[in-house]
């Protein structure tokens, strides 16, 4: 408790949690309260904002305002689960090679250099076109380009923290390897990986946005953000404002995300506590 | 110490780098300028007939492939190779056949050989005669299956191919075949140069040379194409010195490079930007139809769609004016055959006009009064406003009480899963590249042809695998024309797809430039191109 | 030192070994079969069994690999199966373009960022320091293909200034290279500021200080001296990143380079064509890692002996 309320002194967590929380509660009870944002009506295509349509009308006719906020539960979904699925496994991978060292982690590190060699997105592509197409393969695909992130940050703290006194101590009462993995280690380096997953979310919603603008990601009609941008570059001409609100709300939520995550690490790395 | 031996090092090769750039590129410069001299010395003499502009910009959305013609599968490539080579025989602009290298041709009385007397005096780019051998070499060439070539089925009805003499060639056949014209109108019966093909052997596919308006210069991978004019082409010399075809993918860039002058011709524009170009009074937009049909595959061998009932009512359900006029902004023609109107033996059969009511009925009538839920798989950017199109039937069909979920695939894994048929419906076009009834309906509607050939709503009707055996070796042009109108009234019946349009094409180009022709094969021929 | 940078170097072709296998074998995962997409929806089962054959598609993978891998050491990328063109002609030019967008993308990274940075670890926790911090942060938190939209309505559509396509002239660059240098921006001005907090909060900048030397001097040589380390060590990261990001850039803006190449090969399966890219990129990547690491070593003398 006293720890989320030294959190909450910080101004910027306040308002990363705040917009976050609204995020959330838009994406729930938001597709309730506003009009359908599949219902084409080409009669008013392409109209700008108006007081009857807030953020004006797509190239079918389409609410936009409505189609945004359908879409938030689509970018939050996507960082969410992409994280925790790159967490899972970045932590088992990274928890054994870093504890037990040896063979075992130098191939699996080597495995986390050469994924790392290849740019996010043409990982993340490649995962995508692997998989059949459905609502959650891209997140699942950008979990899984992450894994190598974290198992790399895991490791790192397990090699550190290996050696000291305590994992003697308790080695010595006779906990096993297991059990010192995830009731002794786990915890004692559980903070930078909680900043590191934070961080992460933000930057899983944008790869996911990518993979739509590129084609690869949510399925239609799902109105996701990155998709709705990539339908406006037809009409930066026309219609510059179709261009303009799901890239904002994209922003604003990973803007959300960040400012929670630079929060945390304020909080929980001691080398810029003080700063 | 050390490191000055290093850094002299250095300097002594970025010199001799140089130098040896700055040789290169003033060497270049001469024989450059040579060229010129010797180019304007040609120009004097056909000076007289026409005027011939420096150069014409041409914007592609797509890069090339392979410009060897026996390989080309994809119609941006094409458009290329049209213009370098050319066949025995061509379509117009109206999808009539006229003569091309072969000055006439007969028929003999068994229907099984056909006699092509060749074009005198006509040369390749290289300098070699065309004549006899050079056709039949191309074509065995086409024909050799350890060679692969991927369009190697549309010449596959031809089995002997003679040199009679010098400039007549006879094509035979084992039994009659009524499309065959039309099959060496397609751009994989182009006659390549034989003296090519010994020379450059592997790498024939950059170093294309044919008997066409232009000649290849250059190409610059991503990036352009350039093309010179051929000065002896045989039906007259085109009237621009060089074609660059510049690839540019964004559709809204190559408007702006139109609109701004900085290129003359623009290919493929959307509607979106064509509606913008139209008000400018130096853009010229030509509109025409193409030979392309989309429909929606309905697996007829699948759950509720195997019901003839439950596939009309798919029809009925569907107002494809609307997506004709809101989605594709008019650059379409509703379909009421299974092949558009520039495909040799269209008849237009029926239309199923938009009847919600009607198609609840037919539901009932089913067995599904509540409706029927189905998948509907779509490309992503393959076809024009594919998704969008997909989109805009899901909300059609959900007021017929047919509740739709798109999937939406990347399109080659989606070509590679339909095959499997595990899909409800998968939204497609199909272009008969020979512009033939053959073409546009043996291999989609014939049973013989399931996946993984090409009927991929695995349609199946014995009355029209009869028509359609009949028709392919009818040589009669009437009786065919029969046979194929009473398939595509039977298939129509049957509700194979849900037919949905005949895309349009544009074609944008600065309004001082003419003479493009824009075949409905999707061929653009720039040999009779002038610029003012 | 030569130890180290001799145990850098095998490590680092283990990894190039590691990525050419690792893309093959999920290029090769991704179903619509090479020879399929080739021929194209129309072609028979007779043509493409033909086209596969031809160009010996037909193989068994294990030795499609063997064979691969065995002209790779050779430095043969194959032959681009739609065009018919040596894998490394391609590359040759789709380089160059990559390559330059990257190095000027990375130059006003660096111009923007480093000096942002150091006025906002200066004037910290006043007003230039917030509205500096706020800027990186919505830089980092932009989606750069977004960033590329505004830029294009802004400056090429209400102000025909420079050009949103292709790779003609200097001005040319100068969207692709904002679109991509701005998140990159907004990293190094993070970080420089961090650790010039970091260093000037140190002892012996506080003895400096104590000792009279001038401030400009003290921010200038002691301090940016020592926060450069962590500073390089981004620039580095953050260039593999720029080769990535340059995927999405090179789409919108038309940049014939190697990002842009890759997608439509992929589209197309002309696996060659995308491996070569793939290689070309993981390459370049785990180079300037490497390098990195050894101008690490050269500022900061204890990584080389731990």
């Amino acid at each position: 408790m006293s720890t989320f309320r030294k959190i909450m002194r910080n101004p910027s967590a306040v308002v990363g949690l705040c917009i976050l929380l609204l995020l959330v509660v838009v994406s729930i009870a938001g597709p309730f309260l506003v009009e359908s944002p599949y219902e084409q009506n080409t009669a008013v295509k392409l109209m700008p904002p108006s007081a009857e349509h807030w953020f004006g009308t797509d190239d079918f006719g389409r609410d936009v305002f409505s189609r945004i906020v359908t879409g938030a539960h689509y970018s939050l979904l996507a960082g969410f689960i992409s994280v925790i699925l790159g967490l899972t496994g970045g932590l088992l991978l990274g928890a054994f090679a870093g504890f037990y060292g040896g063979l075992l982690d130098q191939i699996l590190m080597t495995v986390c250099d050469i994924l790392l060699a290849f740019p996010s997105v043409l990982l993340a592509m490649a995962i995508v076109m692997v998989m059949e197409p459905g609502i959650y393969t891209p997140m699942v695909a950008v979990g899984i380009s992450s894994i190598p992130v974290f198992a790399r940050l895991v490791r790192a703290q397990f090699m550190s923290l290996r050696e000291s006194c305590f994992v003697e101590a308790v080695r010595s009462a006779g906990a096993g390897d297991l059990r010192i993995i995830f009731r002794h280690l786990l915890p004692n380096s559980i903070g930078p990986i909680i900043i590191q997953a934070t961080l992460r979310i933000g930057s899983s919603i944008l790869l996911a946005a990518t993979l739509s603008f590129l084609g690869l990601g949510a399925q239609p009609p799902t109105p996701e953000w990155g998709a709705m941008l990539s339908a406006a570059r037809n009409y930066v001409w026309t219609a510059s404002y179709l261009a303009l609100i799901p890239g904002i709300a994209i922003t604003i939520t990973v803007v959300a995300v960040n400012l929670i995550g630079d929060a945390l690490r304020d909080y929980l790395d001691p080398r810029t506590r003080n700063m | 110490m050390k490191r000055r031996m290093c850094s002299m090092i250095l300097t002594g090769i970025l010199v001799f780098a140089l130098s040896a750039c700055g040789g290169d590129s003033g060497n270049k410069k001469e024989t450059d300028q040579e060229q010129k001299q010797e180019e304007k010395t040609e120009q004097s003499d056909d000076s007289q007939t026409a005027q011939v502009a420096d150069e014409l910009i041409v914007l592609t959305g797509s890069d090339a492939s392979t410009f060897d013609p026996h390989f080309c599968t994809d119609s941006a490539t094409e458009i290329f190779n049209k213009n370098i080579f050319n066949n025995l025989v061509r379509f117009n602009e109206d999808m009539e056949i006229e003569p091309d290298l072969a000055k006439e041709w007969s028929i003999s009385e068994d229907q099984l050989t056909w006699t092509f007397k060749l074009e005198e005096g006509v040369k390749f780019h290289d300098g070699t005669d065309f004549n006899a051998e050079a056709v039949k070499t191309s074509f065995e060439r086409v024909l050799d299956e350890n060679l692969g070539s991927p369009r190697r089925s549309v010449l596959a009805a031809i089995t002997k191919i003679e040199a009679v003499d010098e400039h007549t060639v006879n094509i035979s056949t084992d039994v009659p075949c009524g499309a065959l014209l039309q099959q060496l109108c397609h751009p994989v019966a182009a006659i390549i140069s034989p003296k090519s093909l010994e020379d450059y052997g592997e790498e024939i596919s950059t170093h294309p040379v044919g008997t066409g308006a232009f000649k290849f210069v250059e190409w610059k991978t991503g990036e352009e194409l350039v093309l010179e004019r051929n000065p002896e082409y045989f039906k007259g010399a085109p009237a621009v010195e060089k074609v660059y075809f510049r690839v540019v993918p964004e559709d809204a860039t190559r408007a702006l490079l139109l609109q701004s002058g900085q290129a003359d011709v623009a290919l493929r524009l959307p509607v979106t930007e064509t509606d913008r170009l139209e008000s400018d009074p130096n853009v010229t937009i030509q509109k025409g139809d193409t030979v392309m049909t989309m429909y929606v595959a309905l697996n007829n061998s699948k759950g509720v769609l195997q019901d003839e009932k439950v596939r009309q009512a798919m029809n009925y359900a569907v107002d494809k004016d609307v997506i004709v006029n809101d989605i594709l902004g008019g650059m379409a023609t509703v379909s009421d055959s299974p092949i558009s109107p520039y495909t040799w033996g269209y008849n237009s059969s029926m239309k199923y006009e938009c009847d919600v009511e009607k198609a609840k009925e037919l539901l009932a009538e089913a067995g599904y009064p509540d409706g029927i839920e189905l998948e509907l798989w779509t490309p992503v950017g393959r076809y024009l406003m594919d998704t969008q199109v997909s989109e805009n039937l899901q909300a059609q069909w959900e007021k017929a009480g047919i509740h739709v979920n798109i999937r939406q695939w990347e399109f080659q894994a989606l070509m590679s899963e339909v095959k499997n048929g595990g899909f409800d419906m998968v939204l497609l076009g199909w272009s008969p590249s020979t512009g033939d009834a053959d073409q546009g309906l043996y291999p989609v509607f014939h049973s013989s042809q399931f996946p993984p050939n090409s009927n991929r709503a695995f349609y199946n009707n014995p009355d029209v695998d009869a028509l359609l055996d009949s028709a392919k070796t009818e040589v009669d042009e009437n009786a065919r024309k029969d046979m194929y109108a009473e398939a595509e009234k039977t298939i129509m019946e049957d509700a194979a797809w849900t037919f949905l349009y005949y895309p349009k094409q544009a074609l944008s180009y600065r309004s001082n430039v003419s003479g493009i022709e824009m075949l409905p094969t999707e061929h653009i021929m720039l040999e009779k191109v002038t610029k003012q | 030192m030569l130890k180290y940078i001799i145990k850098k170097i095998i490590f680092t072709c283990i990894v190039l070994v590691g990525a050419a296998t690792c893309a093959f074998l999920l290029l090769h995962a991704i179903p619509g079969d090479t020879a399929e997409a080739l021929a194209g929806p129309q072609a028979t089962v007779e043509d493409v069994d033909n086209l596969r054959r031809a160009m010996e598609l037909d193989q068994p993978l294990g030795k499609q690999y063997i064979s691969y891998m065995g002209n790779l050491l050779h430095g043969d990328l194959g032959y681009s199966y739609r065009t018919n063109k040596p894998v490394m002609d391609i590359l040759k030019s789709a380089w160059p373009a990559t390559l330059q967008l990257a190095v000027c993308s990375m130059i006003v990274a660096v111009l923007l960022g480093v000096p942002i940075g150091i006025f906002a670890a200066i004037h910290r926790g006043k007003a230039g320091d917030t509205i500096a911090m706020i800027a990186a942060f919505l830089g980092v938190s932009m989606p750069s293909f977004w960033l590329a939209l505004l830029l294009i309505i802004e400056f090429s559509v209400n102000h025909n200034w420079f050009p949103f396509y292709g790779r003609e002239g200097i001005s040319s660059f100068v969207l692709p290279s904002l679109t991509l240098g701005l998140g990159v921006a907004a990293n190094i001005a993070r970080l420089t500021r961090t650790s010039m907090l970091e260093v000037l909060g140190q002892d012996y900048i506080r003895t400096a200080k104590g000792k009279g030397v001038k401030s400009g001097k003290i921010i200038w040589v002691h301090a940016l001296r020592n926060a450069a380390v962590p500073v390089v060590t981004i620039i580095g990261l953050q260039f593999g990143v720029l080769l990535g990001g340059q995927v999405v850039t090179e789409t919108v803006f038309s940049w014939p380079g190697i990002g842009r190449m890759i997608v439509d090969a992929l589209n197309t399966r002309d696996l060659q064509i995308v491996q070569g890219g793939i290689l070309i990129l993981a390459a370049t990547f785990t180079i300037i890692n490497l390098i990195t690491d050894l101008v690490y070593a050269l500022l900061d003398p204890r990584i080389r002996y731990s």
